[in-house]
């Protein structure tokens, strides 16, 4: 298995390279980090000779990204040029602030989105089966932003004493505290929640229903298992196969900061800074977020690989 | 021949058979003619009463779309500063926005520009998808390596910060944003068709094609490709879906269309500012989304019921 992991990472680090060095053009080409300095050039020389030698600009823009990346190798990804922060500080607190977020979101919408396709699963076309497909699909169908706003108009502006209405991207929080900080996360929390639960139950009914039909469980069953242990111990395990890749899937989403919802409820999590750089154009702090997010999306799936072969032993790492 | 062995069941029929014994009303099959694939295809979609319900509402809210502005009276980019942020009246159905524009005319042109992105998006990432993935499972080797790895490239950035990097740019109009839309979007269907194509190219009537001395395009087109048709019109519809939320998502950030254009997602985020006294306005086009998506997915879930006979696990 180490020696697949390995594999693994390696294939990954071109990949990771190209896709940054295509960022780091598309965002170069568009931008031009000199545009404040050409109107009082003889003047501001001082200034126009630093930006030029901090950003590189002296050499072609196909050979620049190389630089970045000779930076990146020992551990420096640059400053934030807007915020005037080196670009690992702030990826580390808006990461903790988006953490913060994430990890109860994910926490309890796997959870509920694991009992309700057990629940759905177990009581095919019941009433409260279709209750809950209808719902889930009624979720799968709001864009984030609408389900936000939704959210934000009636807890946030109806009942504006329990939790209040921030604008949008300016990350004011509440106060100091835990309950003030609760009180910020609750909407938030509620939306990433409901749009993963959505997407989660459904696919684990789909799952489940597939295990429950197959002919190990009716083995279990007629040697008389209680119904409790076949559903709990032998389907479940063989169902959450295919929700692995789902999860990890949602929660590197999740981690790497959800730019709509916490830009709405003006988290200040990754995702506005994210938003915020682009506004920005903040070369350095761009490329530092893709490359997180990138980081994450590949380790969050490698995870879901090796939990594979810890959920089904016939599944082999090679 | 290895693949299609496995997919049966080791004690059931093969699903072939299965197959014909549902083609056949009478007992002994002579007095009916056996039903073509195509229409036991639509003898089952059209019992899924959702998928039915799905079409028609996406046939609605087009029509309403492009036939409703021409019942009012009322031009898109008409300012009317006195007749500003109105409620829902007989003479404007939806309101008017801060400029006084009437709000029901610009939610249907906001919404065929949506609409009009998807279907780009969808026909332009069905292409370059099926393309992608009929090469990759056919031919296999290096091409299916080189492939393999540049879906492994795009899915290994998110798609909404990949989006929003290039869309701020490139993609201010509907042809550039759905070239970003589409370029992103195709990896689905290409590893769909892969392992459609997988499974298909060891068959025998391929092998005959090949006896037959046919070239490899003519096998691809007029052999693998109709087989794919009924996977690939399954993920057609919800790519749709994923690309209209996705292109209002963007717009809503400000990155996707600008104005004068206007989409869906750009709507919601004009009327943003005004959540506190008038949520109808802000959420109305937004609603107009969640319907859309939902019509599409009910589509998609009963043509993925009606095409593949064998998902049987996911109904209504």
């Amino acid at each position: 298995m180490f020696a697949y992991v390995t594999r693994r990472v390696l294939t990954t680090i071109p990949l990771m390279i190209i896709a940054l060095y295509v960022v780091f053009i598309g965002v170069s080409l568009t931008n031009d980090p000199l545009g404040n300095f050409y109107l009082c050039l003889p003047r501001c020389q001082e200034g126009y000779d630093r930006i030029v030698e901090v950003y590189n600009l002296d050499v072609s823009i196909w050979v620049r990204p190389f630089y970045w990346f000779s930076d990146a190798l020992t551990g420096d990804l640059g400053d934030s040029s807007a915020l005037g922060l080196p670009v690992s500080e702030v990826i580390l607190n808006r990461g903790k602030n988006t953490a913060i977020l994430a990890i109860p979101a994910f926490l309890i919408s796997a959870t509920v989105a694991l009992m309700l396709s057990v629940y759905s699963a177990r009581r095919q076309y019941t009433v409260g089966d279709y209750f809950f497909t209808t719902l889930s699909f009624i979720g799968l169908a709001f864009p984030s932003f609408v389900l936000a706003l939704v959210i934000q108009n009636i807890f946030g502006v109806q009942t504006e004493k329990w939790f209040g209405i921030k604008p949008f991207n300016t990350g004011r929080m509440s106060g100091d505290g835990f309950f003030p900080l609760l009180r910020d996360m609750a909407l938030p929390l509620l939306t990433l929640t409901i749009l993963s639960i959505s997407a989660d139950s459904r696919f684990g009914r789909a799952s489940m229903l597939e295990t429950l039909g197959q002919d190990y469980i009716r083995t279990a069953r007629a040697k008389g298992l209680p119904e409790r242990r076949v559903v709990w111990k032998h389907a479940l395990r063989n169902s959450l196969i295919p929700l692995v890749t789902l999860w990890a899937l949602t929660l590197s989403a999740l981690l790497s900061g959800s730019i709509v919802t916490e830009s709405i409820f003006s988290w200040p999590g990754l995702g506005p800074a994210f938003l915020q750089a682009l506004g920005d154009t903040d070369l350095d702090l761009i490329l530092g977020i893709v490359l997180f997010t990138g980081v994450l999306t590949v380790l969050f799936n490698l995870i879901a690989d090796v939990m594979y072969g810890v959920l089904d032993p016939r599944i082999r790492l090679n | 021949m290895t693949e299609t062995l496995n997919e049966t069941s080791p004690y059931g029929a093969p699903h072939g058979e299965n197959r014909s014994v549902m083609i056949v009303g009478d007992v002994e099959g002579l007095t009916t003619a056996p039903a073509s694939f195509g229409r036991l295809a639509w003898r089952r979609f059209r019992r899924h009463r959702l998928a039915i319900a799905g079409g028609l509402g996406l046939v609605l809210i087009t029509l309403l779309f492009f036939l409703g502005p021409l019942l009012v009276e009322w031009a898109p980019d008409q300012t009317n500063v006195p007749d500003r942020m109105q409620g829902p009246s007989a003479e404007h159905w939806f309101g008017t926005d801060a400029l006084g524009r009437d709000l029901f005319v610009r939610t249907a042109q906001g919404g065929r520009y949506s609409l009009l992105i998807g279907a780009l998006v969808a026909v332009m990432a069905t292409a370059i998808g099926s393309a992608m993935g009929a090469v990759a499972g056919y031919f296999g080797g290096a091409a299916d390596t080189l492939i393999s790895q540049v879906i492994n490239l795009i899915l290994i950035v998110p798609a909404l910060i990949a989006l929003s990097v290039f869309s701020q740019t490139y993609g201010s109009d509907a042809v550039g944003l759905s070239v970003i839309l589409a370029l992103l979007l195709w990896t689905r269907i290409a590893r769909v068709t892969r392992g459609v194509v997988l499974s298909i190219r060891e068959q025998e009537f391929i092998m005959a094609a090949r006896a037959a001395g046919a070239r490899h395009t003519r096998i691809l087109g007029r052999h693998v490709l109709p087989n794919m048709v009924g996977a690939i019109a399954v993920e057609v519809t919800l790519l749709l879906g994923t690309a209209i939320v996705l292109e209002s998502t963007l717009s809503f950030l400000g990155l996707g269309v600008r104005p004068p254009n206007a989409s869906l997602g750009t709507l919601v985020a004009d009327a943003k500012g005004s959540i506190d006294d008038d949520p109808i306005r802000v959420l109305g086009p937004g609603f107009f989304i969640v319907l859309i998506v939902l019509c599409v997915n009910f589509l998609g879930d009963g043509m993925r019921d009606a095409l593949d006979p064998r998902a049987k696990t996911e109904r209504g």
